[in-house]
């Protein structure tokens, strides 16, 4: 895997320090940085797991047809599907055509045949990409508009369908007299039993024809049940319309019955039988030959808009046109977090030479470290926001810190590797549109800092016998991207993901004023005042890459 | 064209051959065959016999390895950046960047879909009708329903490029 950051989202754990990056269950919690939103009422940090999503919009992906919210609610089923013109290829899943039936062909290859523009009235649905027509499978239309509506017709006959009817109508009337009836607790056999599921269990218990009766025990306590609840209202015993042995047995494949084992037998190629991609849409049970497809309904595809759990804002809400990609409320991550990208500088220059050398890379692989070495890595911080920010980086240790301020000397307690990294806060520049940097104004730097932390470090960092080359501190800052350096020292026992955690703390300047500071001073002096810096903390993990252990004597030469 | 002095070129007066459009070798293009700029037309090793109402689009390479000719039927488009080394019949389309290997004979009517492969480990005809699509040049048989309203737009295609191209 190769080297990246990810993202703390607290709303997993009661605490606000992250779980160790080495846990499995860690990765529910640590998100890339365009999976987040940030609530600014809270101002916290929101994943996909914790915030509330609804649907703001349903629309065809293909006609971008947008659906009323009520249809696709009052019509349960049918039309989560397009309802206009809309099909999927059942072999290719392209998106169906309906072309006209070729002119009666006269014969004569010299005459063209007069096409009129209309059309000729047999309509089928065609596909530009395999070539699949669905008068191959008895399917064509006597006008071309209206399709949904005119293929809706042979769905509902078809039996399957014709029997979920009758069994949404034989359970309608118990359904909706359940509510009323909640209320009289008189079930006997469980008292925390509500009618539905009361229903739903004795449903379930119920003679299903075509299986033989071998659970006596659930039928006699569901008639039981029923006996005692004299005033519930009873569901009538339901007959199937057709019986179940009759669609397996009698003229359908697909049922797991002797045609179908019949068919397997006499199979000549592969293509014979559709793959379960072609197959899985289907509601009912299908043919397994290919050339039984049919043509698909195109699923409705949502917009949805998502809430903060705690206040309720909206986070991210796109727009109610389904030709646009733009969004009302976007209060996405990235936009208030810096983002960080890690990378190692002793990779690059590996790839490099491999890429020179043109040899197959057979040496250390993308994102892999040795046991016992002690490596340079970089991250770099792009400052989304419009004011210059503060940085602070501390490294999590297997206890959460609890003073942040010393990392660094607990170094020894934590036994695979050792993390160093600059511990004074760093300035990245503010972000600036391109039009921005026609002069170098903004990039007002803090020169010589970055002497002093290397000085910092050398006090407690690792005593590195190959000097100290700038390889922890400040590294380049440039426009709103301030790259900085740090060290990892891999133990020679250390395996596995090399992850550590990252608390990232920026102080920024609040764009909302304190409200006991009436007069607010001009803002460029106020950049570097105090009380209207605000400081927010976030934890990540960076990963760094896998360790991998060599053998022995190279590592003692290393080290 | 560039004329060289192995090269031996016989083009119907009605075909529409551009500039650029590089061709080596013995080859034979007949009527109303349209020849977009910048395609290449190869033969290498025996000639080349191109049928009449083709349209050979831009970037499209079609070569012969072998020394037998290799002819190609009427009314086959072969469209942008496609590579076709075999003979074949009438009607065929040769999609976007699809790529057809010299031990592959196409008869009528076949289509080979955008960007797929037919690299044939043997000699192999491929049926009349026979459509390659999709990433893994999965084949099927086509129904042949809406071929005369393909052979109409096909002609009219050729007749707006003739009318068109300069």
């Amino acid at each position: 895997m190769s080297p990246g950051v990810e993202y703390y989202c607290p709303c997993q754990a009661s605490t606000p320090h992250p779980p160790q990056p080495n846990l499995a269950s860690s990765s529910y919690s640590f998100h890339a940085l365009h999976n987040l939103y940030f609530c600014e009422e809270c101002d916290a940090i929101r994943c996909n797991h914790c915030v509330m999503v609804e649907v703001s919009g349903y629309y065809c992906p293909n006609c971008l047809f947008e659906v009323p919210s009520a249809s696709v609610r009052a019509e349960k089923t049918r039309y989560q599907s397009c309802a206009r013109n809309c099909f999927m290829c059942p072999s290719c899943s392209n998106t169906l055509t309906v072309v006209p039936s070729d002119p009666p062909d006269n014969g004569d290859e010299r005459i063209p045949p007069t096409i009129n523009a209309a059309g000729e009235p047999p309509f089928f649905l065609y596909c530009n990409h395999c070539r699949w027509d669905s008068a191959e499978v008895g399917i064509t239309f006597e006008k071309p508009t209206g399709l949904a509506a005119q293929l809706q017709k042979f769905e509902d006959s078809a039996p399957e369908s014709l029997e979920f009817e009758r069994l949404k109508e034989h359970f309608e009337p118990y359904l909706r007299a359940s509510p009323s009836t909640s209320g009289n607790g008189l079930h006997t056999h469980s008292p925390h039993m509500n009618p539905i599921t009361a229903a739903a269990s004795s449903a379930l218990a119920r003679d299903i024809p075509g299986v033989a009766r071998y659970m006596p025990h659930a039928l006699s306590r569901s008639r039981s049940g029923r006996d005692k609840n004299a005033n519930r209202q009873e569901v009538p015993d339901y007959r199937a319309r057709v019986e179940i042995g009759a669609i397996t047995t009698g003229y359908a494949l697909g049922g797991g019955a002797e045609p179908d084992v019949e068919f397997m037998r006499h199979l000549e190629t592969v293509e014979e039988v559709a793959t379960l991609d072609q197959r899985w849409g289907n509601s009912w049970v299908t043919s397994p030959r290919s050339i039984d497809l049919k043509p698909l309904r195109i699923p409705l595809h949502s917009k949805k808009s998502k809430r903060c759990p705690t206040c309720r804002h909206i986070l991210i809400k796109p727009e109610q046109k389904a030709q646009s990609v733009r969004y009302k409320i976007k209060l996405v991550a990235a936009n208030y977090l810096p983002a960080i990208t890690v990378s190692l500088p002793h990779m690059q220059a590996a790839l490099a030479m491999l890429r020179r050398s043109g040899r197959a890379n057979a040496e250390p692989q993308d994102g892999t470290m040795l046991a016992g070495k002690t490596y340079p890595f970089h991250l770099s911080f792009q400052n989304p926001l419009y004011d210059p920010i503060q940085v602070r980086l501390h490294v999590q240790r297997a206890i959460p810190p609890t003073q942040p301020n010393a990392p660094e000397t607990e170094k020894a307690r934590r036994p695979p590797f050792a993390i160093t990294l600059p511990t004074q806060a760093f300035p990245i520049a503010a972000f600036a549109e391109a039009w921005e940097y026609d002069d170098d104004e903004d990039m007002f730097g803090l020169e010589g800092e970055g002497e002093g932390e290397d000085e910092d470090f050398d006090a407690h960092g690792p005593k590195d016998s190959r000097g100290k080359s700038r390889t922890v501190g400040v590294l380049e800052r440039r426009a709103n991207v301030t790259m900085i350096g740090g060290e990892v020292m891999i133990s020679k026992e250390a395996r596995g993901d090399m992850k550590f955690n990252m608390l990232v703390s920026y102080t920024y300047r609040s764009d909302d004023p304190e409200p006991e500071e009436p007069s607010t001073p001009s803002r460029s002096q106020a950049q570097h005042k105090q009380p209207e810096m605000k400081t927010f903390s976030f934890y990540t993990v960076v990963d760094l890459g896998t360790i991998i252990v060599r053998d022995t004597s190279s590592v003692d030469l290393d080290s | 064209m560039p004329p060289a002095s192995r090269d031996r070129f016989t083009i119907h007066s009605k075909a529409v051959v551009c500039q650029d459009v590089d061709m080596k070798g013995d080859i034979t293009i007949g009527a109303g065959t349209i020849v977009h700029p910048k395609a290449t037309i190869f033969a290498a090793s025996g000639p080349i016999v191109i049928g009449s109402g083709c349209i050979i689009e831009e970037g499209a390479i079609v070569l012969n390895r072998r020394k037998e000719v290799m002819r190609i039927g009427d009314d086959n488009l072969f469209e942008i950046g496609c590579r076709v080394e075999c003979p074949m019949a009438n009607f065929n389309t040769i999609c976007t960047r699809a790529r057809i290997h010299y031990t592959t004979r196409l008869s009528s009517y076949c289509v080979v879909g955008a960007g797929c492969l037919v690299v044939a480990t043997e000699e192999e005809i491929l049926d009349e009708y026979t459509v390659i699509y999709g990433p893994g040049a999965e084949r099927r048989i086509w129904s042949g329903r809406g071929r005369l309203q393909e052979a109409d737009l096909r002609k009219k295609h050729a007749e707006y490029l003739r009318e068109m191209l300069p």
